[in-house]
């Protein structure tokens, strides 16, 4: 029986369990509120409906992904600690041991777990240098969508368009149009914005950082309508607000918004170069990092740094917010933006792959400023020992914002394709694990992971379980939109 | 007298045969400046049986006369915490001061609490390839020749030659002289031993009558892109001839380009990769009877992290920096220097370890000084010097080749008069990077 029928049958309403929001199940043909009760190891969901006696189960290889509680743990914790394994996957937790061999990990997603260290790209016990302040998009909730133009009053329900944007398997996917998504991101003034951008044909995307979203101004008693300047589209979206702009083979930083008098304004922000070279089809990892007291804003792409712009605030405009945005200006174009990240800075000058050496680890403190490189020997009892160049160091992991091993020392990544069903399993505020899909229960998933091999989840502090039918977990399109 | 403010800092002047004073109403007065105080600036000229004294808020700068500035070669540079700028050479360092010397003055010992920062291997260092020696050097076709060190072109033509395991990061330095209009390129970074077009992938810097650019070829979809110029033409150089050097580090894929010792540009390659080859060829395109001589052709090993390093955030300036020519960087405090079999070593107590590091010098780029808790005078006066040097005075007088005057935080002490490139009054709010 499809989906449909069932919707069709049992009046379907979001169901609600108590004050927890639903899971929610997608599947190839629609998406149904529950609770998820888990997987068998035949491959067949569970899912418990208030209006069904019974559990209704669906195949694994027809469901596209599961939020849970609408996205939100159950527990969450607080900690951004966490291991980066050369598979892409994150494991949050507390590092309790390494030596030469393997990393002892004590994980609130997975319980004491131990990882080969040669499996491991990198372990950030205290990363950003600060807090984090956003991960997701796990949820729609609290992001806009802004259209260009306001709905015409006149309009007819049939006739108001779609959004250009939609929320699907925490992706944002741009679907044409000249809708603006925004979020309060409480951005601080010294902060990193990182996240993933997938795009389908020559990138052209407008970033906005610290935006306040102000409204356009009323217009001046004494000027006529006609004597206005209409603000560019990036300041009526976006109000006062830096706008990094992304083509295939340049970026531009601008100053957007009004005067203190109500004018608008667009300014452009020197940089040493405008010129970076981006895939026309694909896509890659973009982090800003923006310091509003010293007036820089610098872009790193995959890890590298590419270009440094330099603000001059003048004393007319109105000053900057705390939001973040994105407007595309190729509209025939599909995107997709995930794994987005804000969080304060600790102003590290430079990505450790600026100064990555593929024989030496990279230990980055959390000071800001201090990078070490050498040999990191081993962790014990909260110290990191790192034979350096100068000396052997002794290192209070809790100074350690991120450290970095060697390339020499890794194992060579393979193409990880499991036989049958593959499982993401996302956490927040930080992690992931994938691996061939083994069977779940409402609290916990097994699964055999290519780095690690079998690997229990704790479902409690997870907010999404991703499915792909082919088994092989790539950055590929859902082909159903 | 109260001296008002004007602000200019000169640079890429035309040469001149004196001293020029350039006043605030257009004026320009050639000479030789014997001193400078806040009644006046006294300039001995021809055109007057006495010196001229000119108002300083009149004066809007000073250049010294061009031909007798020495190039210098130093090895460090020093910033005050006031912003001025020192070459020097590093002697030595002790808990308190800094002990510097420089060809310009004599050795000097500057508090370590008037110090922002020391950077170190300024100059280019291991010398993998100087010539040209012989005329089996340089592989060349008709329109080059050999004599006497120096590749000289009459036509269209190419010569090429290859350095052994260039490394990422080198200096390309020569000197190039030119008859009429130049119209010269040297490729770098090349895989194949021939000048012109087609899908390679290396640098090449062009000069010609347009001044100098440098350009990235590459085999991708756009064959050519411009890196960025240098407003420099053939005509401003007064004897037809200039010292080059280019920069290039392919890590991080950014050039840049010295025309006689003075920065002209910085450039990055917007490509993901740079170009691995060691090839050098040098290409006339000369149709006419145009000459070029190539001459004291010198690569060098240069780490481009130093500059990075000097660019970057202090910090809370509660300690003091190192950061080490791999771009490792400690916080804690430097003790001094010392000797060790293999030269100097810099002593620097870090909060991770019992025993101070031992820091090679030559592994040393960049030493951040804590911040005072003072602040330093600015006078009104900024002096350039050499090698992108720079003194704040307030006052000072000449006699014979020496200037003598008395720096804020330095002291009293004399420069040498060829090392001084120009003077300018301060801005009443001068910009942070003066």
């Amino acid at each position: 029986m499809s989906l449909s029928r069932f919707i069709l049958a049992l009046s379907l309403t979001s169901s609600v369990i108590a004050a927890t929001p639903p899971d929610l199940l997608r599947l190839a043909d629609g998406e149904l509120a529950g609770r998820f009760s888990g997987i068998s190891a035949a491959g067949i969901i569970r899912w418990e409906r208030e209006d069904s006696p019974a559990p209704l189960e669906f195949k694994v290889d027809k469901a596209r992904h599961i939020a849970l509680r609408g996205g939100v743990p159950a527990t969450p914790h607080a900690s951004t600690s966490h291991v980066e394994l050369l598979d892409g996957d994150r494991i949050a937790g507390t590092i309790t041991a390494m030596d030469k061999g393997e990393l002892t990990l004590d994980s609130p997603q997975t319980g004491p777990i131990v990882i080969p260290r040669d499996r491991i790209k990198r372990i950030a016990p205290n990363p950003f240098g600060g807090r984090l302040i956003y991960a997701g998009p796990f949820s729609k909730e609290g992001w806009e969508i802004v259209a260009a133009e306001p709905p015409q009053s006149d309009a007819s329900e049939t006739e108001k368009k779609e959004d250009s944007w939609e929320h699907i398997a925490g992706h944002w996917y741009y679907k044409g149009g000249s809708d603006a998504l925004r979020y309060p991101a409480a951005m601080p003034e010294q902060s990193i914005f990182r996240f993933r951008m997938d795009w389908r044909a020559r990138p052209a995307v407008n970033i906005a950082l610290h935006a306040d979203f102000a409204g356009v101004p009323e217009a001046k008693e004494n000027e006529g309508e006609d004597e206005v300047r209409r603000p560019d589209l990036p300041a009526r979206m976006f109000g006062n607000a830096l706008i990094v702009s992304i083509r295939a083979n340049y970026a531009t930083l601008q100053h957007c918004g009004y005067t203190q008098e109500g004018e608008p304004f667009v300014r452009h922000l020197r940089s040493s170069s405008s010129s970076v070279r981006i895939d026309e089809s694909g896509g890659a990892d973009f982090e800003l990092r923006s310091n509003l007291k010293e007036g820089t804003v610098a872009l790193f792409v995959d890890g590298s740094f590419w270009l440094q712009w330099n603000i001059e605030f003048t004393e007319d405009a109105r000053p900057l917010g705390s939001g973040l945005g994105f407007l595309i200006t190729n509209e025939a174009e599909s995107y997709r933006i995930t794994d987005l990240l804000v969080a304060e800075w600790n102003g590290m000058p430079d990505a450790a792959r600026s100064f990555e050496s593929p024989d030496r680890d990279i230990v980055l403190l959390t000071n800001g400023t201090d990078r070490l490189s050498g040999k990191v020997t081993s962790i014990s009892e909260g110290r990191v020992k790192l034979h350096g160049d100068y000396a052997d160091l002794d290192i209070p992991l809790e100074d350690v914002a991120d450290l970095h091993f060697a390339e020499s020392e890794k194992v060579k990544e393979e193409e990880s394709q499991a036989d049958g069903a593959a499982v993401r399993v996302h956490f927040l505020p930080i992690g992931r694990i994938h691996g061939k899909l083994i069977e779940a229960s409402s609290e916990r998933l097994v699964l055999e992971s290519p780095s690690i091999g079998r690997i229990e989840t704790l479902l409690d502090s997870a907010s999404l379980l991703e499915f792909n039918r082919h088994g092989l977990f790539l950055q590929g399109w859902d082909d159903d939109l | 007298m109260k001296l008002t403010f004007t602000f200019l800092l000169l640079a890429g002047l035309p040469a001149l045969l004196a001293d020029q004073v350039r006043t605030t109403d257009g004026g320009l007065i050639s000479g030789r400046v014997t001193s400078l105080d806040s009644h006046a600036l006294s300039l001995e000229t021809e055109l007057a049986a006495e010196a001229v004294q000119v108002k300083p808020d009149q004066v809007q700068s000073v250049t010294f006369d061009e031909d007798s500035v020495q190039r210098g070669d130093h090895d460090a540079r020093v910033i005050l915490i006031n912003g001025d700028r020192l070459p020097c050479d590093l002697k030595r360092i002790d808990d308190k001061h800094v002990h510097v010397a420089t060809r310009y003055s004599e050795d000097l010992k500057i508090a370590r609490k008037s110090i922002s920062s020391l950077q170190l291997g300024i100059r280019p260092r291991q010398t993998l390839y100087q010539g040209p020696s012989d005329s089996e050097d340089w592989t060349v076709d008709d329109a080059w020749s050999f004599e006497n060190g120096v590749l000289t072109s009459i036509s269209k033509g190419s010569a090429f030659r290859e350095v052994e395991d260039l490394p990422s990061s080198f200096s390309l330095q020569f000197q190039i002289e030119w008859t009429q209009i130049p119209n010269l390129e040297f490729y770098f970074c090349s895989s194949e031993a021939r000048a012109g077009g087609g899908k390679l992938d290396r640098y090449y810097l062009q000069f010609n009558s347009a001044g100098f650019g440098i350009q990235r070829q590459s085999s991708g979809d756009t064959t050519y892109q411009s890196l960025g110029e240098a407003n420099l033409l053939p005509d401003s150089f007064t004897d037809s001839k200039a010292l080059v050097e280019i920069r290039v580090d392919r890590k991080i894929r950014r050039i840049e380009l010295l025309i006689d010792g003075e920065v002209a540009g910085r450039y990055n390659d917007p490509l993901p990769e740079a170009p691995g080859g060691s090839l050098f060829v040098l290409s006339s395109n000369s149709q006419a009877s145009g000459v070029h001589r190539v001459s004291n052709i010198v690569v060098r090993a240069w780490s481009a992290n130093r500059d990075r390093h000097d660019s970057e955030d202090r910090g809370d300036g509660e300690g003091d920096s190192l950061i080490d020519n791999t771009g490792q960087r400690f916080t804690g405090r430097l003790i001094g220097t010392g000797k060790s079999d293999k030269g100097m070593i810099f002593l620097f107590k870090n909060p991770h370890q019992e025993d101070p590091l031992q820091v090679p010098e030559d592994r040393v780029s960049t030493l951040f000084f804590a911040k005072p808790d003072s602040k330093s005078e600015r006078p009104p006066m900024i002096i350039g010097l050499q090698e992108q040097g720079m003194l704040s005075v307030g006052a000072c007088t000449f006699a014979g080749d020496e200037m003598k005057l008395t720096h804020p935080l330095l002291g009293e002490f004399s420069l040498k008069r060829n090392a001084l490139t120009s003077m300018a009054r301060r801005l009443e709010n001068p910009p942070t990077d003066p």
